[in-house]
């Protein structure tokens, strides 16, 4: 827009900024992801982390920059999101390899609380932990790889922060899905019937009692997929093998075929209790997506490119998404009249919706950015050790 | 009334910003606030409960862990108890076979005998009190070997 | 699963406190029936070790695929609605005494750890009409917990609710049609020829 100006949501898309707004939201988010990336004024001594650090800074910033002056939030979201679940994936799994020679838990692994503390298992751990003040997780409270602590910590945090929306801006692996998703041009499976997306609360609600019940993390056993891509106990008998041909079914069908013949986040939106859990949390955040149905056009775009499911008719007619919405930004950029926009809550529908975008992407990138720098070097690390050494071990 | 909402409204929208810094800068601190005020432990059900006694045989020791009922809302009708079989230092793996009586609530009467091969990693339970069920199976520790056994509680 | 059909299930308390009493008949049924399979099996278990696994097996594997139908099955033709969540079960289709007493029996023969521990305790009675006697003071003292669960069935009104209930009780039937399976397995290993 030749303007600069954010212009009122009810007649036009999300304004670009001319590059003095630009550089003045910019600037401020390079010095902080440069503060908090780099954890401290002491740089990594290690050429190739270095490296890594320097580009991961780079990235970011670019794609903010790009963010801000385009006025479009997803693209450059997803590019960043997606770059957070690689980056894990080659992060999280040659570590275990270095470690353990292999992908498997071990025994000692889980009885000495060695265990990564993944935020999916929250929902399972809330009820035992009240009634009993225990986690069922064969994890540490506190220290090592990712300590339980730490991660409810970091969940209160995002939580306030974002609420549903670190399935977009957080997740790392939202991020595979997201990835999967993009692949194909069209859609071959376009339309999903609505009840399903009803699937992730009563996998919620299932994973809840029994892991209460049990005392045992139930998803976890049974049906994450992503122990593909991480880790999984050692496969020594039926039930192991059993519960090893179900996450790998549900990864392969859930992560991969669905997203791509669908070019939606079929995991993440028809599956994954977490996210349904999260939707819980999203009336804690100061900026929703609302749509101004007066300047709706029913175009039907923002329904069909919606990755959650979170648009429909009946939406629209409400005024704003689903729960299930993650503000990934798509349908604000998709749509032609900028009917459906940012809004900052009780501000109402003739504020400015350039300004509640702002408000919203600055502290949801800064958290991306900080949040997965450490993924994203990791990755990177281990691609220069590829390409230098012809391993991505050490 | 809506002039009140706004401010709050945009007022929590700046306040995220700074808010991610406190997150990340204070994380640590956050942790150890949260794990200190809710007191919360890991499970017993994951780590075994804790040692109450440790018996010495020279290169190993035997740890004997309390039983485990712990339930949601009660103890409950079935757990088990954990024996550990550690290495010592300088020895650095078990003997291969090992055979021991073991008495988990130290009344002075032996509850099961087991028979450990630390090599074939395969453990006979012979149960001496009608409450001794069975075992599970070994697991492996890089200097020793753990054992569930079964339990139904004494009421 | 009592529960997931009732939050299911629209109607009134009075429908539904008609449902448990369709639920608990066909319980004591299955209590009755698992007296006398008790007392049966206890004279011929040790001939026939492999029974008890197979005959449960199966009962949770019956369990298991009408727990699978109801959940994710197609139900009665859902009506499309402008704007709206079309209504995901018809009012009444579910409503169906039939379908709780074939429930009550087949979670009665359930073999959860109390009811096999009942069917072991009974299996050694001497006469059947002890076994039976023994089951239907098992189900006296479980139906006890099953009489609050009508008063939730206002849940069932909400028809979001009613789908995420059904979407509940077809993935606890996928578990139960793996544990059938596994009890099925294990039965089927052993000779059934006398040793």
């Amino acid at each position: 827009m030749a303007t600069g100006e954010a212009i009122s949501p009810a007649s036009t898309t999300p304004a670009a900024l001319g590059w003095g707004k630009t550089l003045a939201w910019a600037v401020p988010m390079m010095l902080l992801t440069a503060l908090l990336m780099a954890g401290g004024p002491n740089l990594p001594k290690d050429a190739h982390r270095l490296i890594s650090l320097i580009a991961a800074w780079l990235f970011a910033n670019y794609l903010f920059l790009r963010m801000v002056r385009t006025g479009k939030t997803d693209r450059y979201r997803a590019s960043y999101f997606i770059a957070i679940a690689f980056g894990f994936c080659l992060t999280f799994v040659p570590n275990l390899l270095e470690m353990r020679g292999n992908m498997a838990l071990t025994d000692e692994d889980m009885l000495l609380g060695k265990t990564p503390f993944c935020h999916v298992v929250i929902p399972m751990t809330l009820i035992p932990a009240a009634l009993t003040r225990t986690i069922i997780f064969p994890g540490s409270i506190l220290g090592g790889f990712a300590g339980i602590a730490e991660m409810f910590a970091l969940w209160i945090g995002f939580s306030l922060i974002l609420g549903r929306g670190w399935c977009s801006w957080g997740c790392f692996f939202g991020g595979l899905d997201e990835f999967f998703s993009r692949l194909a041009k069209r859609p071959v499976i376009r339309h999903i019937a609505r009840r399903w997306t009803y699937l992730p609360y009563a996998v919620l609600a299932l994973v809840v009692v029994s892991a209460a019940w049990a005392l045992d993390p139930t998803y976890c056993m049974w049906l994450c997929p992503f122990k593909t891509v991480t880790e999984y106990p050692q496969v020594d008998s039926i039930t192991r093998a059993v519960q090893a041909v179900i996450f790998l079914s549900l990864f392969a069908g859930l992560v991969i075929i669905l997203p791509v013949l669908t070019k939606r986040r079929t995991q993440c939106g028809l599956f994954c209790p977490f996210g349904a859990f999260q939707s819980a949390t999203s009336w804690l955040n100061a900026v929703t997506v609302r749509v101004n149905h007066g300047a709706c056009k029913d175009c039907g775009k923002c329904e069909r490119g919606c990755p959650q499911f979170a648009l429909h008719s009946g939406a629209l007619n409400r005024g704003r998404p689903d729960l299930s919405c993650s503000k990934c930004g798509k349908c604000v950029d998709a749509c032609p009249t900028g009917a459906i926009h940012f809004q900052v809550r009780g501000s109402g529908a003739d504020a400015n919706a350039g300004v509640a975008r702002m408000l919203f992407i600055f502290p949801s990138f800064l958290f991306m950015a900080v949040f997965g720098a450490g993924m994203i070097q990791g990755g990177l690390y281990r691609l220069l050790l590829l390409v230098t050494t012809g391993s991505l071990l050490k | 009334m809506s002039t009140v909402r706004k401010i709050l409204g945009y007022s929590w929208a700046v306040l995220t910003i700074p808010l991610v810094l406190v997150l990340f800068f204070g994380l640590n601190s956050w942790a150890k606030l949260l794990a200190q005020s809710t007191g919360v432990r890991v499970s017993p059900w994951m780590t075994g409960g804790e040692i109450v006694r440790t018996l010495s045989h020279g290169d190993y020791e035997t740890r004997i862990h309390r039983p485990v009922f712990d339930g949601l809302l009660g103890p409950r009708g079935r757990g088990f108890v954990q024996v550990d079989w550690v290495a010592v230092p300088p020895a650095t793996i078990l003997p291969e076979r090992i055979g021991e009586q073991i008495d988990y609530d130290h009344d002075g009467v032996a509850d099961f005998a087991i028979e450990l091969d630390s090599k074939a990693n395969h453990a006979a339970l012979k149960p001496l009190r009608p409450e001794v069920l069975g075992c599970e199976r070994v697991m492996l520790l890089k200097e020793g070997r753990v054992l569930r056994v079964d339990l139904k509680r004494k009421k | 699963m009592l529960l997931s059909l009732l939050a299911a299930d629209a109607g009134t308390s009075r429908n539904r406190f008609g449902l448990l009493g369709f639920f608990l008949l066909g319980r004591a049924v299955a209590y009755s029936t698992l007296g006398a399979l008790a007392w049966r099996f206890g004279v011929a278990i040790q001939q026939w070790p492999a029974w008890h696994s197979l005959v449960l097996g199966l009962g949770l594997m019956t369990c298991a695929v009408l727990l699978l139908w109801y959940g994710f099955g197609p139900g009665p033709t859902e009506q499309k609605r402008e704007g709206r969540l079309p209504p995901c079960v018809n009012r009444r289709s579910y409503r169906n005494p039939g379908l709780a007493l074939a429930g009550g029996f087949v979670t009665g023969i359930n073999p959860c750890a109390p009811v096999l521990l009942a069917f072991a305790a009974a299996a050694q009675s001497r006469a059947l009409i002890e076994a039976i006697t023994f089951f239907l003071w098992f189900f006296l003292g479980t139906a006890v917990y099953l009489l609050p669960l009508p008063l939730l069935g206002f849940l069932g009104r909400w028809d979001r609710l009613r789908l995420v209930a059904r979407f509940a009780v077809g993935l606890m039937g996928a578990y139960y049609l793996y544990a059938g399976l596994l009890l099925v397995i294990r039965g089927t290993q052993w000779p059934l020829a006398k040793p």
